[in-house]
């Protein structure tokens, strides 16, 4: 199969979760608050596509999958789910008062932990181009290891938004952890 | 405390939602002004026949009423619970009411509702995770069923316990408990809080006789004033006791969660900001909370002196 329509593909099936999210929204079937589902299937897919990158290294190294030409692309569509996640936050959580969104970061640590990771991805996506990549060089990959402590603080912000049940965001902080001693490992051999 | 916050309409043998909307609308042409006035509202520019109408205009959906319930025997998630209650068997149901009291007794659920006729009572219902509903309960007041056990003078609080059975509620069998709570769910009000005549045993909802199960059938406390969760579903057992006891969320995380749990947009929680909230089915922005979800009038007296921010 031809790359770019390889491409195409995963570019849609990027977009799937936000079809149906819409599709909800207007069939009513995003329950009796579609701002929290929204929030919920926006903020699940930025994670998951965010472990999901972290883990195309070792699928290719497995020989399962190289995944590596698309990388860039499924972490831009992180951004873009957490981009979606954090405007539904602001405009109707908040109805865009600052103020309170201040308020809001001091005084809860999962938003803080969610806000630091959301900021932490603005450089990466502002040198996600191949010019930037050139640019920067050695700097590059350095400064794109930082999403390593984005993912831990997607975790974190998940752990710490529940308030009972525990088990669905212990499965993506293991996840995380799996793929984090995946790469020590691979440092250690190195 | 004044007549006018309660709903006096007897309830009849009316079933769906549209039957009782259409009991609404007869109702607004004007055949119950005069019986008593209903409300729940304490604005006081409000006169209280606007008040029981705004409510009466704002009622939550049945379908949302009984499909976004926070029943964690069942499930954490809040619209599953209704389908894993289907089943719920509340046949033979008891009450027991005992410890410091002079005729403690346990009552099935006919016996109460046909000791206690319930009424209609239209209350706001905020819920601690910042949403909210308006619910037109069937009950009867909590106060009567425990002024008939005659409480002694060492009845300073009343303790709440809902059903503990495994073989009903899936999040209390298997061998990894999901949701970290300790079963039985249990909750507590202060004597003077449980004998408030806003305070209400639900057996109903809708007009209807009995409650649908994810709403905590048969038997399931309000206290329309305070958190969502401080109203404890599916009571077996109400006991007076001289110590406040320690209630499950307050067992679970008592930084986040207080006895009292009156609400309140003034004292914030570590998870979700109380100054807004949002209102199921009425548009997808918050609008502010009020200072014991709007009750301030009847109920602001019995925390006189006391400091809101500590007593939490």
């Amino acid at each position: 199969m031809k790359a770019i329509i390889k491409k195409a593909i995963i570019f849609l099936t990027c977009l799937i979760p936000l079809f149906i999210m819409i599709y909800q929204l207007f069939t009513n079937q995003l329950g009796a608050e579609p701002v929290i589902g929204m929030l919920k299937t926006t903020g699940i897919w930025a994670l998951r596509l965010l472990i999901f990158t972290l883990a195309i290294t070792p699928l290719r190294r497995f020989n399962i999958a190289n995944l590596i030409p698309y990388r860039r692309m499924i972490g831009l569509f992180v951004m873009f789910y957490a981009c979606l996640h954090l405007m539904i936050y602001v405009t109707f959580e908040f109805s865009f008062d600052i103020g309170s969104i201040a308020e809001d970061i001091m005084r809860r640590k999962f938003i803080l932990a969610g806000m630091l990771a959301f900021v932490l991805l603005i450089p990466l996506t502002v040198t996600s181009t191949k010019s930037m990549m050139k640019r920067l060089g050695k700097k590059w990959i350095t400064l794109h290891k930082s999403i390593y402590w984005i993912a831990a603080l997607a975790s974190l912000h998940f752990i710490w938004l529940v308030k009972s049940d525990y088990t669905e965001p212990t499965i993506y902080a293991i996840l995380f952890v799996l793929l984090m001693a995946f790469r020590m490992k691979l440092l250690r051999r190195a | 405390m004044k007549n006018r916050i309660y709903s006096k309409i007897s309830s009849s043998e009316i079933t769906s939602e549209e039957h009782y909307n259409r009991r609404r609308e007869f109702i607004k042409s004007g055949l119950i002004l005069g019986a008593g006035a209903i409300t729940a509202d304490s604005i006081a520019q409000d006169s209280s026949t606007q008040s029981i109408n705004e409510l009466r205009e704002n009622l939550t959906p049945l379908r949302h009423i009984a499909n976004y319930n926070n029943f964690y025997e069942f499930s954490t998630d809040k619209e599953a619970v209704a389908d894993l209650a289907k089943s719920f068997n509340t046949a033979n149901w008891t009450l027991n009411v005992e410890g410091e009291c002079d005729t403690p007794k346990t009552w099935t659920v006919e016996e109460l509702i046909k000791k206690f006729t319930p009424e209609e009572r239209i209350y706001r219902f905020r819920c601690v995770e910042g949403w909210s509903m308006v619910i037109p309960w069937q009950g009867f007041e909590l106060g009567k069923l425990l002024k008939a056990a005659n409480p002694n003078s060492r009845a300073k609080y009343v303790a709440f316990e809902t059903l503990e059975d495994s073989q009903q509620f899936p999040n209390q069998a298997g061998l990894i408990n999901r949701t970290g709570i300790e079963w039985p769910y249990r909750e507590g009000l202060r004597i003077d809080e449980a004998m408030h005549p806003l305070t209400l045993i639900a057996t109903g909802l809708y007009g209807k006789d009995s409650l649908p199960n994810q709403n905590g059938a048969p038997l399931r406390l309000v206290v329309p004033w305070k958190y969502g969760f401080k109203s404890i579903k599916s009571i077996v057992k109400i006991t007076f006791v001289e110590q406040e006891p320690l209630i499950t969320w307050k067992q679970q995380n008592h930084q986040e969660y207080g006895f009292y749990s009156n609400v309140n947009p003034n004292v914030s929680h570590p998870r979700w900001s109380q100054a807004k909230e949002r209102v199921i089915g009425g548009g997808f922005f918050k609008v502010p909370t009020k200072i014991f979800n709007g009750y301030e009038e009847e109920v602001a007296s019995l925390y006189k002196g006391m400091d809101l921010k500590k007593y939490f």
